[in-house]
């Protein structure tokens, strides 16, 4: 390459749409990650010089990589359904970092449809668990669809460890689905919430996410967990939801007690103190202990609020009385 | 519970023991070993721990109970009994509730705990679990049963018994695998059995579409398991056994674990029950994939030489396979069954064998004395010539090109690393050898008789290595990486040096352009006496 051709590929001026699609490479995507933002504005620049020159099968392929790229180094999601539906007209386009390997373009379109869903999960509140179940089965649909490709745009945008093949998606959405129908079943109907648990669980084993199948392991057992409320004696299912254990004297003798008369002796735990109440019994507790001592901690604040009034007055009184004695000595002092 | 009429129950686990004429026994079901005086004073005991419960629930009325009409026991039964009953087998079997995605049959072939998996809690539990047996003799005792007048009432009781009874023999079977042993297997297998058994009077009488259809992925599991032990029995015996006619039912087994796993999936039965089975079941398919993956090297290496087990056991402890996962085993014995009839000249392999660079090159590594006076003079006290295997991948990236203007241009080459113990720091670049790669990969011959080291690492542990090492070069971008699927073999030399400080060992692979680490040599050994021994 002479250098006058050198100085047209360093500046980009004289160069040929084509020259410029391959200068967004060889100026951008080739010198690694770091340069990928700079390669954005030179497939733009290679667009627009390719609709000047009437070549549409190149502006469509150099506008596809500038979102891509864009979207790559930017995180930036807006592109994403300009970029499928450019990538729908093209057959194969260039692999991530390189310039002669090349993928089908289809594939990933469809790994950017089902990226394109998994953001409508970020306008959903961590609580919305109906609506977040529903958007999870809807990634999971169309991860289900590209079921067996590896992933390629993962590696570079990702919140997850899931990064290499959409199976593991597949699974992480389904779990997450699943996860949430049973926090939202929770409060209505334990057996449901374990049950949905259950399927949580084998979804994150499938995809080996261990935070995941931690939480939803721990989270089952306690679901399915029925203990009898100390107070009202009823039978609860749903540790921690709909049962706690609350500290509490517990005696051999009481425990001893509860089993003579048959009854459940799982709701006093000696070796810790503790005893179960229902959530409703618990709550009725605490709220009531709330209360009392809301209330008596507002008698004492009156009451040392009184006793700080009268203080305050006194020292009033007291500052005032000095007050006049210095006035009184002032006097005397100017007479002499 | 001991001899009632005919019938000998273990005090143990309280299954029903074959008839036999001796008066000491070892249970069928759970192996402990029991005398017949054992059996009947823990009856006594059980009858009356029942009587006294009994008495607590009715009071003074307990004894008069047999005059009592059938619809005051029936409201006795459903007020005092059953509620009673239904809780504590709750309360017994809450901490057992995830044994389902757990495997139930360990084959002889040890491998890691999946990670995120406890203990097996039908072994973990095990002591919690055989005192099931108290609750089992309440159910099932005349005193009780006696006032479940309904078929209702009686279905229920039956149903809470037959919980009981198969947490036992689940129990059973996973304690008596974990002997690995001809008879602990027989005893699993007798326990599935019982199981099956069980199953078949559930499934006549179930009439709900999704039980049914869970209750026969449920059977086939079983069925599946009862054949997995019928293999291991085999396997496990001292005679010589043929593994790939052996595998060959394993991939058999394979197939049908995968249906039982879908039929169960696709039940519609309680997800929080079928789910975690289908993770067990899953588990128990890739241990036979695994097993299947030793019988087949056991083949190829040892043949009939020895038994199975002492070849788990030898191989095991040279390849370390214990700690690995399932699926990553059988990666690692395909490398080592390579490289073992490669050593025997069983088999060609790829190889760079030229070793004209050894003289001058131990040589150059002795120590000389600088200007005839300092330093220490060695003496070549003798060279090793041996082979290591290596993984080949090929990498294609970017890089930096020109000084004044950069542009970015594409290359490709070759990855290469040592197999014995491999590490990201030791993975080289294709400049250092040359085109000897190539002639090697396109002319694969034998070495019979070559002493070879053994190789440690999996093409799967390659990839990430070579991917960490390609990502961390310097000026290398965008890389991607193919690991070939067959290792080659480089040619290694250990020079033995003396002086009067003592003795020094250097080592060197392809004249020093491939690190390698001076164990090497011992891994040569280790190859050198797995021929020798499956020879």
């Amino acid at each position: 390459m002479g250098f006058l051709d050198s100085i047209k590929k360093a500046t980009g001026i004289g160069l040929a749409p084509a020259e410029h699609y391959q200068r967004a490479f060889e100026k951008g995507i080739l010198l690694g990650p770091a340069k990928f933002a700079e390669a954005v504005g030179l497939f733009e620049t290679a667009a627009k010089k390719a609709a000047d020159a009437g070549d549409s099968a190149l502006q469509a392929r150099a506008l596809a990589n500038a979102h891509l790229y864009r979207f790559i180094s930017g995180k930036d999601f807006k592109p994403l359904a300009e970029l499928c539906g450019l990538l729908s007209g093209l057959t194969e386009v260039e692999q991530i970092g390189s310039r002669t390997e090349t993928m089908p373009a289809q594939a990933l379109c469809d790994e950017l449809a089902a990226r394109i869903i998994e953001t409508q999960l970020d306008a959903l509140g961590a609580d919305d668990h109906g609506a977040r179940a529903s958007a999870h089965i809807a990634a999971a649909n169309a991860f289900k669809k590209i079921f067996s490709s590896q992933l390629v745009t993962y590696r570079y945008v990702s919140n997850d460890s899931h990064v290499d093949a959409a199976q593991a998606r597949f699974f992480l959405h389904q779990g997450m689905a699943a996860w949430n129908q049973a926090a939202d079943a929770i409060l209505t109907n334990p057996e449901t919430a374990a049950e949905n648990m259950g399927k949580a669980l084998a979804a994150f084993r499938q995809c080996r996410d261990e935070q995941w199948i931690g939480r939803s392991q721990s989270w089952l057992e306690s679901c399915r967990i029925r203990r009898t409320c100390w107070m009202c004696h009823r039978e609860s299912q749903g540790a921690g939801v709909h049962f706690k254990v609350y500290p509490a004297v517990v005696t051999p003798y009481v425990v001893a007690l509860v089993m003579k008369l048959g009854q459940d002796a799982t709701m006093l735990d000696l070796a810790h103190r503790q005893v179960v109440l229902c959530t409703t019994c618990g709550s009725a507790v605490e709220q009531q202990a709330d209360y009392f001592a809301t209330l008596r901690a507002k008698q004492v604040h009156d009451e040392l609020t009184a006793a700080l009034h009268s203080l305050e007055q006194r020292i009033v009184a007291a500052v005032q009385q000095l007050d006049n004695r210095l006035s009184s000595v002032e006097r005397l002092s100017h007479h002499h | 519970m001991a001899a009632v009429g005919v019938q000998v129950h273990c005090p143990f686990c309280n299954a029903v023991q074959s008839r036999r004429d001796d008066k000491d026994y070892v249970c069928d079901f759970c192996l402990q070993a029991f005398s017949l005086v054992e059996a009947d004073k823990e009856e006594s005991r059980l009858i009356g721990e029942i009587k006294s419960w009994i008495e607590q629930k009715l009071g003074a009325a307990a004894s008069t109970m047999g005059n009592v009409d059938s619809s005051s026991r029936s409201f006795i039964f459903q007020q005092k009994i059953l509620p009673e009953l239904r809780r504590d087998v709750d309360r017994a079997t809450e901490i057992m509730g995830s044994h389902g995605q757990h495997a139930l049959v360990q084959t002889p072939v040890r491998a890691a705990v999946p990670s995120g998996q406890g203990p097996h809690p039908l072994v973990a539990y095990r002591q919690e679990i055989l005192a099931l047996k108290n609750l089992r003799a309440r159910l099932s005792s005349q005193q009780v049963t006696s006032f479940a007048i309904g078929e209702d009432e009686k279905s229920q009781i039956e149903a809470m018994d037959r919980k009981l009874s198969d947490l036992l023999h689940l129990s059973n079977v996973a304690d008596a695998v974990a002997t690995v042993r001809v008879a602990g297997y027989t005893a699993a297998r007798r326990n599935l059995d019982a199981l099956l058994e069980s199953l078949r009077k559930q499934l006549a009488g179930v009439r709900d579409a999704a039980v049914a259809a869970f209750l026969a992925g449920v059977k086939k599991r079983y069925e599946c398991l009862s054949e997995l032990c019928r293999i291991c029995e085999e396997v496990v015996s001292p005679n010589p056994i043929s593994g790939t006619t052996v595998a060959e039912r394993l991939d058999r087994l394979v197939a049908t674990f995968g249906e039982a796993a879908h039929e169960i999936e696709a039940s519609n039965h309680s997800p929080a029950d079928a789910m975690p089975l289908v993770i067990g079941v899953n588990q128990e398919s890739a241990s036979c994939r695994a097993l299947a993956h030793w019988l087949r090297t056991y083949d190829a290496v040892a043949g009939s030489r020895l038994p199975f087990t002492d070849f788990v056991a030898e191989v095991e402890a040279v390849m370390g396979t214990a700690a690995m996962a399932l699926d990553e085993t059988g990666d690692l014995l395909k490398a080592f069954a390579f490289v073992v009839r490669v050593a025997r000249g069983e088999i060609a392999i790829a190889a760079v064998d030229d070793f004209s660079w050894v003289d001058q090159w131990a040589e150059n590594a002795r120590g000389k004395k600088s200007l005839g006076l300092f330093g220490t003079a060695e003496e070549i006290a003798g060279v090793e010539k041996f082979f290591v295997a290596a993984w080949i991948a090929d990498v294609s990236y970017s890089q930096s090109s020109g000084t004044v203007f950069k542009d970015g241009v594409e290359g490709k080459s070759v990855l290469l690393v040592e197999a014995s113990a491999p590490e990201a720091a030791k993975v080289v670049f294709q400049e250092g050898f040359g085109n000897a790669l190539d002639s090697a990969a396109t002319a694969p011959r034998t070495f019979g008789g070559s002493a070879i080291a053994l190789p440690r690492s999996t093409a799967a542990r390659a990839q990430s290595l070579f991917l960490g090492a390609a990502r961390g070069k310097q000026g290398i971008l965008n890389p991607r990486v193919q690991v070939r699927p067959e290792l080659i073999l480089l040619p290694v030399a250990l020079a033995h040096f003396t002086s009067k400080k003592g003795k020094r060992d250097v080592i060197a692979c392809l004249a020093g352009r491939v690190p390698i680490a001076i164990s090497a040599s011992a891994d040569v050994e280790a190859t050198r006496q797995l021929v020798r021994r499956f020879s």
